[in-house]
């Protein structure tokens, strides 16, 4: 259990214990608490006073499946208010095994032009290197010399143009378990903090031994075998391996909750051609690869290697969300394309969520048409290029409506909502509206929920119940992101929460029940929301845009209907 | 596919009247299903009257795994009573984020 703090003005670090005010916490309840703590809520996101928090869940480092999950959180330059971007890959169970609580990077070099490496080796020695030569480099080229540099076996963590470039669309991208660096922290624009920093990549020896010790080893193994069980034993798992979270596409395509041509229309007439279950048979045909392993300790395997024609490596993994915001919310149904520009977001550091919205908002406006792939493609190479216009599309939706005057942005909190469109899922507009993220699915995905013709305990078109089911969700996804288990590995709470808590408290070596994982959850929040309260948002900033509240969404034809006093009721906690 | 059983044994014949329809099953729900392509679904015969649910069942395919069901297109209970020509398209229940 250590810090390492990375001091970016003198360049010095200092490995340090972690203090007891942040005892027990781990992944996003670390960073959201430490950043409420320690960062002036008005500082400019990209100044010295901001930090950048890179930690790994409470679990993560253990044996328990599933749950190599970092945490990265800053003060977003996207959204103006708190924010921790979460992603797999290798990188967080290596910090794990080195015992590395968290890694704190604080203020910035005197020279913005400077660029380091902070390399960190088997023992949990940490250092900072020159990076100037790495300058500019896109992140699969980054990785692949990074590599031969430093050995095979790392886990590198960085950015690529777009951070560098501190774009507010940026990402942080990490590698995955074959070593490309496809997995991104893409939401709120922490690359360019990152960026802002001087920091080019972050280099993680994966032979580390130094996992924290557990208090109770034996519950602690009985417990992650119950869990794994569950995990194993759940049909939706075999679905996610097959078709990865792709399999989304078609169900919600059906309920008519995906946002097509800058969700003009809820429902896309090319849905079947860019469907998890088309994807799956497109990547068999060509020798591509399904049920992929992605992350470390992974026994789910939603990854996938989508190829071409040629069988020739294209991306990985093509994920629902980025099949929407290149699919279909650009009225694009050529997979082929999609996947072309998952692997230029990856590769230039971009979110692939804020990215595609941005396009569709470029063609809503009219620059380009709805459905021209190659013109999307276009876009996304300008960000790289640097050019104006992808300056735009790198800094995401917001910033294209108001170049181009147009005010159908789908955002909350100047972050762009993602595939489901809230209209037709009431509960994801209440989750949109009141997250202190700005626009995030993960905060709280109430979409099963409301899905009322089976079994949903909710009408999607109504507002009753949608608040306090939304906040349930809200405050249980802050402690799943805090222990570092993936979302959709929460199939193993099958094994009941109290078999989590019990794993907890086997590491805490004190107890910790559902009433503690209850207080946690608000512990987080409270901490989340004082911080935007303190950086300028009111209840006024947990709206969403007036397009929803105005605009029937087809093939319902429904509208927001949570009233302004209900989203305010949110946070009566 | 035929629906067996459209013909009583013994002298007495009763005479179902039968339809088609056509179903495609997304997800793994339609892996152990015979003659069903996971791209372009399948046709079946079932009598007049048949529900999304008689359907379900007929497939031999167990109820919960089923999340979500659309009629030609649009979103149908399990109660929903299907006629000749009808799309049906069935979903696994959902879940992720």
């Amino acid at each position: 259990m250590k810090f390492l703090k990375v001091d970016m003005s003198s360049q010095t670090i200092a490995a340090t214990d972690v203090p007891e005010a942040y005892a027990g916490l781990g992944g996003r309840g670390l960073t959201s608490i430490m950043i409420n703590n320690e960062v002036p809520p008005t500082c400019d996101p990209l100044g010295p006073e901001n930090k950048l928090i890179i930690a790994p869940g409470f679990l993560t480092g253990t044996s328990l499946v599933n749950s190599s999950r970092l945490s990265i959180g800053a003060k977003s330059p996207l959204t103006g208010g708190i924010k921790e971007s979460n992603v797999g890959g290798t990188v967080a169970a290596d910090l794990g095994h080195l015992g590395i609580t968290a890694i704190i990077v604080e203020d910035k070099p005197a020279d913005s032009e400077a660029l380091y490496l902070l390399k960190i080796d088997a023992e949990g020695n940490a250092a900072l290197l020159d990076g100037a030569a790495y300058k500019g480099l896109r992140t699969y080229e980054l990785v692949r010399q990074l590599k031969a540099a430093h050995g095979e076996k790392n886990s590198i963590t960085c950015i690529g143009p777009a951070g560098e470039f501190l774009l507010t669309g940026s990402s942080i991208q990490t590698t995955d378990a074959d070593g490309r660096p496809c997995r991104a922290a893409g939401r709120g624009g922490l690359g360019a903090v990152m960026g802002a920093k001087g920091i080019k990549a972050v280099i993680v020896d994966r032979g580390g031994k130094s996992t924290d010790p557990l208090a109770d080893a034996n519950v602690f193994k009985e417990c992650a075998k119950r869990y794994a069980k569950a995990v194993r034993d759940d049909e939706g798992t075999e679905d996610l391996a097959q078709l990865g979270s792709a399999f989304l596409v078609a169900p919600i395509n059906a309920v008519g909750a995906f946002p097509t041509r800058n969700a003009r229309e809820g429902q896309f007439e090319g849905a079947e051609k860019i469907s998890g279950e088309t994807m799956a048979e497109v990547i068999k045909k060509r020798g591509g690869i399904n049920a992929h392993m992605g992350c470390a300790q992974c026994i789910i395997r939603c990854s996938n290697e989508y190829v071409d024609e040629k069988g020739d490596y294209v991306t990985s993994s093509l994920e629902y969300e980025t099949i929407w915001s290149m699919g279909g919310m650009l009225g694009n149904d050529d997979l082929d394309s999609i996947a072309r520009l998952d692997f230029l977001c990856d590769d230039i550091g971009l979110d692939t969520i804020s990215t595609g919205v941005a396009v569709a908002v470029a063609m809503d406006a009219g620059y380009k048409p709805f459905g021209d792939g190659q013109a999307a493609i276009d876009m996304v190479e300008a960000v790289a290029e640097g050019t104006e216009m992808g300056k735009l599309i790198g800094n995401g939706p917001a910033a294209v409506g108001q170049h181009f005057n147009h005010d159908r942005v789908p955002v909350m909190k100047n972050q762009s909502m993602a595939a489901y469109d809230p209209r037709a899922l009431q509960g994801m507009a209440v989750t949109y509206a009141t997250t202190p993220m700005g626009g995030d699915h993960t905060a709280g995905w109430v979409v099963a929920d409301n899905i009322a013709e089976w079994g949903g305990k909710l009408d999607p078109f109504a507002a009753e119940g949608q608040v306090e089911n939304s906040r349930n969700s809200q405050l249980h996804m802050a402690v799943v992101d805090t222990v570092g288990i993936c979302d959709f590995a929460q199939s193993g709470f099958g094994a009941g929460l109290d078999n989590v808590c019990k794993m907890v408290a086997a590491k805490l070596g004190k107890p910790f029940g559902e009433d503690d994982w209850a207080a946690l959850g608000k512990r987080i929040l409270k901490a989340e929301l004082d911080f935007n309260r303190k950086a300028g948002f009111t209840k006024a900033d947990d709206r969403l845009p007036k397009m929803f509240y105005e605009e029937p969404l087809p093939p319902h034809n429904k509208v927001v209907v949570i009233s302004d006093e209900d989203m305010d009721s949110t946070w009566d906690i | 596919m035929k629906l067996p059983g459209a013909q009583v044994p013994g002298n007495f014949k009763l005479w179902i009247v039968m339809m088609e329809i056509t179903v495609r099953l997304y997800g793994l729900l339609g892996k152990n299903v015979a003659g069903h392509d996971s791209l372009k679904g399948m046709m079946v015969e079932m009598p007049e009257g048949s529900t999304v649910r008689d359907l379900i069942a007929y497939l031999s395919i167990p109820r919960e795994k089923v999340g979500i069901a659309s009629v030609d297109g649009s979103l149908a209970k399990e109660t929903r009573v299907l006629t000749a020509g009808n799309f049906v398209r069935l979903y696994r229940p959902i879940s992720g984020g």
